[in-house]
This record gives C-alpha cells, sequence and structure tokens, in this order.
C-alpha cells in the first residue's frame, strides 16, 4: 500500500503528501502536463530546453540549485513527449527551501538573456552527446516521423531540427512559460520524512498566491491509422546493422494497454522471450534484440529493435522477425508465457515502488493519467488481462500494414552528421 | 496572516548526527560471511554474492569477463535455455559480472520466488559446465560489444586514461584485448572456475524481510562449496609519471576528456580531504567545473570529477564530453580550476555546501534495503570496516577551507595529473 493525502488549492495546483518516516529526507515533485506534444511544429525542443531554464533563476531567487544545494540537496528533470518532471530530494528538515525555490519558478522565471544564451549552448552539446555522437543515437531522429505523420510525437524531444533552439528567443520563452507553467497545469508531490498536515501548511504558504493562469486545452491532430507498410533505410558509420519495428498502439489510458504491454514482454523482453530465443540462441541472426512499448500518453508504439549479427543479411533478418511474429499470431501467446510475464511485472512493481523518489513520480504520474488512488490498481489490472484479451490485441497490433521499418545499415566510413 | 517575503532564502538546518544500523554478521556452515539488512515490511530478497579477485584473478582480463558471461549458461542439471526460463518464469532479476578486484551475483526477486531458483543458481556455482555451443556464443556476443564499444570516444578514452595511470605492469590497468577474447578458451574457463569459486573467497550481504529465511536460503545455495585458500592481490607499488596525449578518435563532433591520478586508500589520514576536495572540485552540480564548462561556456552537457576505491589504492578521475571546437578551451578551464582551487582557500560557505552535498548522499545511500545492501557491499569489496561510517560525517564535516587548498596543492596541480583527450585531431 502506498498512503498518501491528496487536495486542490484554490488556483488549481494538485497536492499529493506520502508520508515514509524510515528516511529522514523528504522529495518534492513538480509534475507540469506539458511534454513536446505540445510545442508548436516549427518550435520544436522547446519543453526540453525549457526544463533547462527552470534552473537559471527565478522571480525572487537569482540561482535554483545553489540555494537548494546549500541546504543539502539535489534536484534533476526529465522531459518526455508528454510532460515535464522536476524532482528535489534534501533533508526534511530543510524542505522549506525547496518549497521557496519551486514555488518561486512557478511564479515566475527571471528571463535573464544570459541564461538563455549559454543554456541553448549546452542543449545543442546535450543534441550531439545523446543524439549524434552516440552509435545508434539518431535512430529515432528517423522512426518517429516515420511512424507519426500527423501528431506531435513525430518529433524528438530534443526538438526536430537543432535550429529551432538556435533561433528560440525571449518572446517564445516566456510566452511557452506562461501558458504552460501554471498551477492548473502542475502536480506537487511531497513524500518522506513530513506530516501531512504539516506539508499541506506549507504548500498553502508557498503555492497559495501564485495566480491560476488560463487554462490550458490541448486539442492534439490525432494520428490516423496507418494502412501499409512503411519503410525506410539509412547508412551510418555503426559496426553493427540493426532493425527498428514500430507499430501503432493504444494509449496509455486504454484499457488495452495492459494487454498490449504483456504481449511486447512475451515478444522480447528476457532471454526466454520469443524473439531473444529464436533470433539470438538458435538461428544466431542478431547480436541483441528487444521488444518493448513506449508508454505515451497518446497511442503510442509497440516496438521490435536489434541488432544483426555481422555478415547476417538484412533482409533475411527482418524475414526472420516477421516470422517469429507470424507464429506468435498463429499459435497465440501460452498460459505459461503469460503467466511468466505477469510474475516479471510483480517483481517490477514491487521493485519500482523501492525508491521514495519513484513512489513520488509514480503518483504524480498516476494523477496525471486521473487518479493516484489508482496506483493501487496497477497489479490488479496486469493480473486481470487474459489470453483472449492479448491474442485480441496481438493481430491488431502486430498487423504488417500497421508497422514501420527502419533498415539501420552499418557502413564502415560514412559519418554521422 | 503575514505576506510571504519570497525574497527572504528559507532557514537552514545542518545535520549533526545519523543513526546507522549496521548489518548483522553471520556465518554459513562453512564459514561465508552473511551481512543482513533485514526490513519487515519489504516482499522482496535481494543479497549480493561478492567474490574476491575478479578481472585481477584471471591471467588476462578477458578471462574473467568471459567467465562472468558463461556462468549461468549451462551446469550440470540444467541447460541455459532452462535457466534463463526460470530466472524469468520467477520474475527474478539475477546478474553476474566480473570487476577490476571481484565478481559479483546480484539477486533481486519476490521473496516467494526465491526457493525456486537456489537449486539452479547452486548447481550453476558448484557445476557450471561452459557448454561450448553457448560459448562460441557469448564470444562473439562479447566481441561485438567491444568493438561497438571502441567506435566510442569516450571508451577509448576511458581505456587509454587507465592505461596511462596504473601503467603495464599494475593489475587493475590491464585491459580486454580482442585477441584475449578470441583466444579463451572451454578450459580456461573451468581453471578459472576451480581456482575461484569457492567458500574461501566469498561473502554476502543480503536484505529482506525475515532472517531465517534468507539465512536457510543462502545456506541452500552455498553452504556446500568447498573452502579453499582465498585469493590475495598482488598490487606493484610503482605508477608512471604523468603526461598528456591526445588522440584520434573514432567520433569527431565531440571529443572526450579524461584527467586524473592514483590517490591513497580511504584508509589514509587525507582520505576525507580528498573527498571533499573532488567534490568541490567536480562532484556535484554546483561544482567548479560544472559551472565553469557547462553552466558558464556551455563547453559540454556535463562535467564530473569522483573518486574509486579500490582495496590498496583511489582512482581519482575527472572526465567530460566536449564540443570537438573546444577541446582545447576545456582542457585549459580545468587546468585553470585545479589551479585556482590549490592558490586559494573557497569560501566557508562553498565548503558548507559540499559538505552537507556528501552528508545527504550519504544518508541517501541508507535510505532503503537495497540501498543498504550496495553500500556495505561496496565497503567490504573496498576492504573499509564497516566502523568507518560512523565516523564519516563528523570527519567530512571537520574539513577547513585551507585544508581543501592544502589537499588541492598537494595531490591536484595539473602537473600531477594523467592527461588524454581523445577526438577528431587536434586543432592548430
Amino acid at each position: 500500500m502506498i498512503h498518501f493525502e491528496k487536495f486542490t488549492l484554490p488556483n488549481g495546483l494538485r497536492v499529493i503528501v506520502h508520508e515514509d518516516h524510515t528516511t529522514p529526507m523528504v522529495v518534492v515533485n513538480t509534475l507540469y502536463d506539458v511534454g513536446a506534444r505540445d510545442e508548436h511544429p516549427e518550435k520544436t525542443g522547446f519543453a526540453h530546453l525549457f526544463e533547462h531554464l527552470m534552473f537559471g533563476g527565478s522571480a525572487h531567487a537569482e540561482s535554483f540549485d545553489e540555494p537548494l544545494q546549500k541546504a543539502g540537496g539535489s534536484s534533476n528533470a526529465f522531459t518526455s513527449n508528454d510532460l515535464t518532471n522536476y524532482y528535489d530530494i534534501l533533508p526534511a528538515a530543510n524542505i522549506e527551501t525547496a518549497l521557496w525555490l519551486e514555488s518561486d519558478r512557478m511564479l515566475s522565471l527571471s528571463f535573464k538573456q544570459e541564461v538563455l544564451d549559454v543554456q541553448k549552448k549546452v542543449v545543442i552539446e546535450e543534441f550531439k552527446q545523446r543524439y549524434l555522437n552516440q552509435p545508434y543515437g539518431d535512430v529515432w531522429l528517423h522512426l518517429r516521423p516515420l511512424a507519426y505523420k500527423v501528431h506531435p510525437y513525430r518529433w524528438n524531444t530534443i526538438g526536430k531540427d537543432i535550429s529551432h533552439i538556435e533561433r528560440a528567443t525571449m518572446d517564445d520563452v516566456k510566452d511557452f512559460f506562461f501558458r504552460f507553467y501554471r498551477p492548473q497545469q502542475a502536480i506537487l508531490v511531497i513524500a518522506g520524512d513530513i506530516k501531512a498536515s504539516h506539508a499541506r501548511q506549507l504548500v498553502e504558504k508557498w503555492y497559495g498566491d501564485i495566480p491560476a493562469g488560463e487554462p490550458y486545452h490541448r486539442q492534439l491532430p490525432q494520428e490516423p491509422p496507418q494502412t501499409q507498410a512503411r519503410f525506410q533505410e539509412v547508412k551510418a558509420a555503426v559496426p553493427l546493422s540493426a532493425i527498428y519495428k514500430a507499430y501503432h498502439m493504444v494509449g496509455r489510458t486504454h484499457p488495452d494497454y495492459y494487454a498490449t504491454d504483456i504481449l511486447s514482454n512475451a515478444l522480447g523482453a528476457g532471454e526466454s522471450s520469443r524473439l531473444h530465443k529464436a533470433l539470438v540462441q538458435e538461428q544466431r541472426l542478431f547480436h541483441e534484440i528487444y521488444a518493448y512499448i513506449m508508454g505515451h500518453l497518446d497511442p503510442g508504439l509497440l516496438v521490435i529493435q536489434g541488432k544483426l549479427n555481422e555478415g547476417v543479411s538484412i533482409e533475411a533478418a527482418n524475414r526472420a522477425i516477421e516470422q517469429v511474429v507470424e507464429q506468435l499470431l498463429q499459435e497465440g501467446v501460452q498460459a505459461r508465457e503469460l503467466e511468466k510475464v505477469k510474475n516479471q511485472a510483480a517483481t517490477d512493481w514491487a521493485m519500482g515502488n523501492v525508491e521514495l523518489m519513484n513512489r513520488a513520480l509514480h503518483l504524480a504520474y498516476f494523477e496525471l493519467l486521473g487518479d493516484a488512488a489508482n496506483i493501487e490498481h496497477e497489479l490488479e489490472r496486469i493480473r486481470a488481462v487474459s489470453l483472449g484479451d492479448i491474442n485480441r490485441v496481438a493481430a491488431e497490433v502486430l498487423n504488417p500494414n500497421n508497422c514501420s521499418t527502419l533498415f539501420y545499415i552499418a557502413e564502415p566510413g560514412s559519418e554521422a552528421k | 496572516m503575514t505576506t510571504l517575503d519570497r525574497t527572504q532564502a528559507p532557514p537552514i538546518f545542518q545535520i549533526d548526527s545519523i543513526n546507522i544500523l549496521l548489518p548483522e554478521k553471520k556465518l554459513l556452515s562453512n564459514g561465508i560471511p552473511v551481512y543482513l539488512v533485514i526490513d519487515e515490511s519489504s516482499e522482496l530478497v535481494y543479497f549480493q554474492l561478492i567474490v574476491q579477485g575478479g578481472n585481477c584473478a584471471g591471467t588476462h582480463v578477458a578471462q574473467a569477463q568471459l567467465h562472468s558471461r558463461m556462468l549461468l549458461e549451462g551446469s550440470k542439471q540444467y541447460t541455459a535455455e532452462q535457466i534463463n526460463e526460470l530466472i524469468d518464469y520467477h520474475g527474478a532479476n539475477i546478474g553476474y559480472s566480473s570487476y577490476t578486484t571481484y565478481s559479483q551475483l546480484s539477486v533481486s526477486a519476490l521473496a516467494g520466488h526465491l526457493p525456486a531458483l537456489i537449486p539452479m543458481l547452486h548447481d550453476s556455482l558448484a557445476h557450471a559446465t561452459f557448454p561450448s555451443d553457448r560459448f562460441e556464443l557469448q564470444k562473439k556476443r562479447f566481441q561485438q560489444s567491444f568493438i561497438t564499444a571502441l567506435e566510442k570516444n569516450s571508451y577509448v578514452a576511458a581505456r587509454a586514461f587507465k592505461k596511462a595511470v596504473f601503467g603495464d605492469n599494475h593489475p587493475y590497468g590491464r585491459l580486454t584485448e580482442l585477441q584475449d577474447i578470441e583466444q579463451t578458451t572451454e578450459n580456461d574457463l573451468h581453471d578459472y572456475h576451480q581456482r575461484q569459486i569457492h567458500a574461501g573467497n566469498m561473502m554476502v550481504v543480503a536484505a529482506g524481510a525475515q532472517e531465517a529465511f534468507i539465512m536457510e536460503q543462502l545456506e541452500r545455495l552455498l553452504g556446500s562449496l568447498p573452502v579453499k585458500s582465498p585469493f590475495s592481490h598482488h598490487p606493484t607499488s610503482d605508477t608512471p609519471a604523468p603526461k598528456a596525449c591526445h588522440l584520434e578518435g573514432p567520433q569527431h563532433l565531440q571529443s572526450s576528456i579524461y584527467a586524473g591520478r592514483v590517490l591513497p586508500s580511504p584508509q589514509h589520514p587525507d582520505y576525507h580531504k580528498l573527498v571533499v576536495t573532488d567534490t568541490l572540485l567536480g562532484g556535484y552540480f554546483g561544482s567548479r567545473l560544472m559551472q565553469n564548462l557547462r553552466e558558464d561556456k556551455g563547453y559540454t552537457y556535463g562535467v564530473h570529477s569522483y573518486i574509486q576505491e579500490f582495496p590498496d589504492l583511489s582512482l581519482h578521475t575527472i572526465a567530460t564530453e566536449v564540443g570537438a571546437q573546444h577541446t582545447r578551451d576545456a582542457l585549459r578551464e580545468i587546468r585553470h580550476e585545479l589551479l585556482r582551487l590549490s592558490e586559494a582557500p573557497p569560501a566557508i560557505e562553498e565548503v558548507h555546501t559540499v559538505q552537507l552535498h556528501l552528508i545527504s548522499q550519504f544518508i541517501n545511500s541508507f535510505s532503503n534495503m537495497f540501498r543498504r545492501v550496495d553500500t556495505f557491499a561496496r565497503l567490504l569489496k573496498q576492504g573499509s570496516p564497516f566502523d568507518s561510517l560512523t565516523q564519516y560525517l563528523q570527519r567530512i564535516r571537520a574539513v577547513l577551507p585551507g585544508e581543501v587548498q592544502q589537499t588541492a596543492a598537494s595531490y591536484f596541480l595539473p602537473d600531477m595529473l594523467h592527461w588524454i583527450s581523445v577526438g577528431p585531431d587536434e586543432q592548430a
């Protein structure tokens, strides 16, 4: 059981408090309901650039990190296609330092030009380090626009084109902030060594006077069903060729989400999974191969990805994947496979809630999905999936016409640019 | 209600003490020590089996690494396929890996599933067979992972750095080499297994809800393993003179920079001063290197410095990846920060920030049973006694700004470090 209390401030800020007195620390987790999917197609990469700017000083605090570090705290953040999340961890006695800093940057950033200039450079280096200077780092720069033609999932959090970041102006920054970084777009979780009543008092003190702002009504273009197989080939200076196959699937809150997750695990999670057994161990076509789902809020992707052994033809390897998929469709997922994947899910769930920080993030995330209380039902929902559900979903998702295939071909000497 | 003055930072409270519950030590019937962390609320069991020796115990690094890759690939009673199926079916996370001075079996599972895994794990430790079919497969996968890693400047730089710091003769400086992987035979694995996998080399740190249950399972797993004389390290004390060198690397957009040196072990009286000095230099987000290279200049996404502890020495490392055009600028700025630190004592506030950061991290390292196991296991691997924990907080807090400067001047002058950069041809 993950106990918590929940309340909403008049300005719309949703607050969750989870007490855990086994550690003298406290976590302050702030989730903003804005991600790369909310960006303008000509100003992509903004949600992520913004994450960097949030550390560059706010209305009354010159710096974010320095006072937090002085209080023994540390912080970090991440941006996904769906959301932006900030977390601080510090000794519980110093929680007010985190609330002061977090509430102040929700009130307003300092909007300093030099912060924007430096963080643009840092993000460009991040782009190089994570996407360009990394073998296979640019795969999703190709795969997203292949799988999505309309929905903003077609670009990555780093942005469609780095020039969007280079061109970002302070007006863009202000506009983004006052549109998305408002209390009613945020979920605050306080977890750790603090009494819920005390936490509530402190939250009212520090967040009560922040203006609610205008509500944001998300209206994103939805991806039409894919009716024809898509294919792309790229060459890169990597040691092993690779295949990526992305199939459209339902979004995070759809009832079939869990069945799709289990399907992907049966296909390609772990050394006893179908793909690994057939293609790495038996046929030895692949160096490694996995299947997994992207847990996107809007309809996402089930992905099969593998690196080929040297000398294996990429067409033959692709056919071999398709054969494993066809076999699964023909014979269906077996009862023991289902049991296995459910056992794995039970361990993963228990492991995933060991860290206080993860529990705080999970609570915020389930609140974003609709209600933090559903965190208690997650495992039941996984356990409730039947063989019938999985095999129905398999037939829908693993349809060849629903698939985008990327051949990523190793070509020594070709330079990633 | 008074109005809120947001210009005033809330008061900060220092942390004077922390209550650390040390693990209870028990022995298995063949003498293997087990350090127990009990968390009655947990449904999980987690343990680390530490086997002394690791890569150092092999005739070369690849021998130990291939042994670790093959340990769970077949035994007298189980095929690789059965082993994988058992692990996955019971939802367990099980891994065996070899590091410089130790190897480690790490197991986590829901407690109810653990008993079903023990016979297979025991058979793997007692009667691993290293089937040739699987050996060929693992060898090939290892080679390919290695070749892939060599495509990264950071991996090339890390290797060159290790070689530079330890030289040709020190066992910690040995590197994985392609021909070693190729030439390793099944007999080499049996030989390594015979020498290494026995009770005399083993220690366990384990956590879960029930002591009796954990001890019973560990006894089934390990209690019948033979006892042989333990592995002992023979490190040489001579390390090469520092130098700087630039290597042309496989990637062109960014250069990878490594700098650092060998330092005394955690038992040395300067150790806590070194930890504070290193952290102030590059060990947290507000560190001088991070502020200069990332936040001020935008040369890099991140720069870090850290100390790794081994049984008889520590290794200090500064590492970063910078835009290739900034390679020289970044090297210059790192040198500049090292000199600056040796020339003037830092402000007392900066030292306090670092101390509280270290203490928070320290507290965090005990915040749940997984972290406690990892923390205690880390101390065992580096040969530090657990009672060093009870003094840690006071020793970190005792370091003065003048001592930071002194430490920087005695250990971290630019000419005392080895410097490696790997990237495109050095600019004119």
